[in-house]
């Protein structure tokens, strides 16, 4: 994964923003249609029906983020779908290449060390969930960052929907799931964490399905891709909330 | 004599238009759609109404350029990126510079004095972030020393951003709603009317030139909503009786573009603006701005690429 520096000399204004790139998933260089990969400071949703691959989008990003760019990723799993054994595989194939013969001495224990980066919680009710996210805020915003120990760089919550949805319909539930959407960017922004959170579809007009949750949520975050399973590979459309472009692919 | 002196007076009225004229004239807008609306100057309030991804922080980003003032960037959705500004305010410099160069009036040394420029344009400009109601409120509150201390420097703030305006409210709606006078809550109501305090405060402080507000706010309700399940009842009569004045409005843009924020709001601003995405065929979206305040007939359809917004018909 490459870490790569954009730095900005803009008087006055916040200087560096660093780009997390992910790694390139089978055909699909999510790199490129990101234009540089996950970046700080902004919240990305990954939009996709059942079964198209978003968990499996999202292990692969923690794996590459724990392995290449050595920090600390959070992994919110509401619905059961984290799979350490699957993770392993994972990692295995990002250390020591395809060919397992070449697998290097030593190999195991960078395995070993991309592991202990990932901290995985089981979250399933949006109190806990709101409990727990400003709590991490609060961490990481009095944490004293020394130079051996990694810092966390992502966050990711598969699904977000999930908790949500039971508690939509009237009043109270919005204001909670604005919250929980105004506690992601903060994290976001303060803490200088990339944010990648999963969102199911729902049927919309003319039989074209569309993001869960809402006008509200539709808002919230900076990136939004769509995820969609053709047989064999798999396709990814990027739409709408990119601030410098839109693109199709 | 002092009687002769009070009757000459100080300055002779030309005198005076000469001295304040430029600064209270109309902002030349570079955003095409503003520039149908002439002479914005400092005592409207405009806002700019869409769903999302229609553009709307893009559209405030561009309306940012060139002017001699400083702006007031209030975030209220985490919406900003600094590289786009920049790069905005570059692509507009190299044109500038073009242009001049072309009419044969400046050498060729652009690139310093393009530096410069963005230099002098990014230190115009200050930018707030803020995660609630309150924490807007108390930030309105301290840029009024702010705008001040810019004032006796000189630079005074020529227009106040706030990207988007609508970003708390569903939480200032589940606030327990107390009636009754003597007991400001934090409700819905009494957020707005204390933004609303705070924006007039400041537009008074900012005399003459007077202070350009800008608003952005996002389409919460998407097309189909209907309301039926609405505990604050005192907040639907205000509701229904705004609606009538905007029920023209909505019909008339096609969409059933639902009006949700408090009365108070809703006479504070003097403009409205539309945005509208629609796909096209091709690889570009095209983005539509409708004026529903004052209504005017025409659409502009524009497209976005890096240098800004492009008009793509008339």
């Amino acid at each position: 994964m490459r870490f790569s520096n954009e730095c900005k000399n803009a008087s006055g204004n916040r200087g560096s923003w660093r780009t997390i790139s992910s790694h390139r998933l089978r055909e699909v260089h999510l790199d490129k249609l990101l234009e540089g990969g996950l970046r700080e400071g902004t919240v990305t949703e990954l939009v996709g029906g059942s079964s198209s691959g978003k968990t499996q989008v999202c292990m692969q990003v923690a794996a590459s983020v724990a392995y290449r760019c050595r920090a600390m990723v959070g992994f919110v799993d509401t619905c059961h779908s984290f799979s350490a054994t699957r993770l392993s595989h994972m990692l295995g194939g990002l250390v020591g290449g395809r060919d397992a013969v070449q697998r290097r001495v030593g190999a195991a224990d960078e395995i070993g060390d991309a592991m202990k980066s990932i901290m995985h919680y089981s979250i399933f009710d949006i109190f806990p969930m709101l409990s727990f996210l400003n709590q991490l805020h609060t961490t990481l915003s009095v944490q004293v960052q020394s130079m051996e120990e990694k810092v966390m760089r992502l966050l990711i919550v598969d699904c977000a929907s999930s908790v949500i949805s039971p508690i939509l319909g009237g009043i109270p539930g919005h204001a909670l799931m604005v919250s929980m959407g105004i506690i992601l960017k903060k994290l976001a922004l303060e803490n200088h964490l990339a944010v990648l959170i999963t969102n199911h579809t729902v049927g919309g007009e003319g039989g074209h399905p569309k993001p869960a949750l809402g006008e509200t949520w539709k808002a919230m975050p900076s990136v939004r891709l769509l995820l969609a399973r053709d047989f064999s590979s798999n396709l990814c459309h990027a739409t709408v909330m990119k601030h410098t472009s839109m693109v199709r692919h | 004599m002092e009687v002769e002196e009070w009757v000459m007076g100080h300055e002779t009225a030309q005198n005076m238009l000469r001295r304040i004229g430029p600064r209270t004239t109309g902002l030349a807008p570079l955003v095409p759609a503003l520039q149908r609306i002439v002479n914005l100057h400092g005592r409207h309030v405009v806002e700019v109404a869409g769903a999302s991804g229609s553009a709307k922080s893009e559209f405030l980003l561009q309306g940012y350029d060139g002017w001699d003032g400083g702006v007031l960037w209030f975030d209220l959705d985490g919406h900003f990126d600094v590289l786009r500004l920049v790069r905005l305010l570059q692509a507009h410099i190299h044109q500038e510079a073009r242009r001049r160069y072309e009419e044969g009036n400046e050498e060729e040394d652009e690139m310093e004095d393009g530096e410069q420029v963005l230099e002098t344009c990014m230190e115009r400009f200050f930018y707030t972030r803020c995660y609630s109601s309150l924490e807007f409120i108390s930030a309105l509150k301290s840029s009024r020393n702010h705008l001040l201390r810019a004032q006796t420097c000189g630079k005074g703030f020529r227009i106040l951003v706030i990207d988007s305006i609508a970003a708390f409210y569903w939480l200032d709606r589940s606030a327990p709603f107390k009636g009754g006078a003597g007991n400001p809550s934090l409700s819905l109501q009494g957020a707005m009317q204390a933004v609303v305090r705070e924006l007039k405060e400041l537009r008074k402080l900012s005399q003459p030139t007077g202070l350009l507000v800008m608003a952005s706010k996002c389409n919460i309700y998407s097309s189909n909503f209907s309301d039926t399940n609405d505990w604050a009842s005192g907040l639907r009569k205000d509701n229904r009786q705004v609606d009538s004045a905007h029920e023209k409005d909505s019909r008339r843009s096609g969409l059933q573009q639902r009006e949700f924020m408090p009365a108070v709001w809703q006479e504070f601003i003097t403009h409205r603006l539309l945005l509208q995405s629609k796909v096209a065929d091709g690889t570009e979206t095209l983005f539509s701005a409708e004026w529903l305040r004052p209504a005017l007939l025409n659409v502009d359809e524009f497209t976005i690429n890096d240098t800004g917004f492009m008009l793509t018909n008339r």
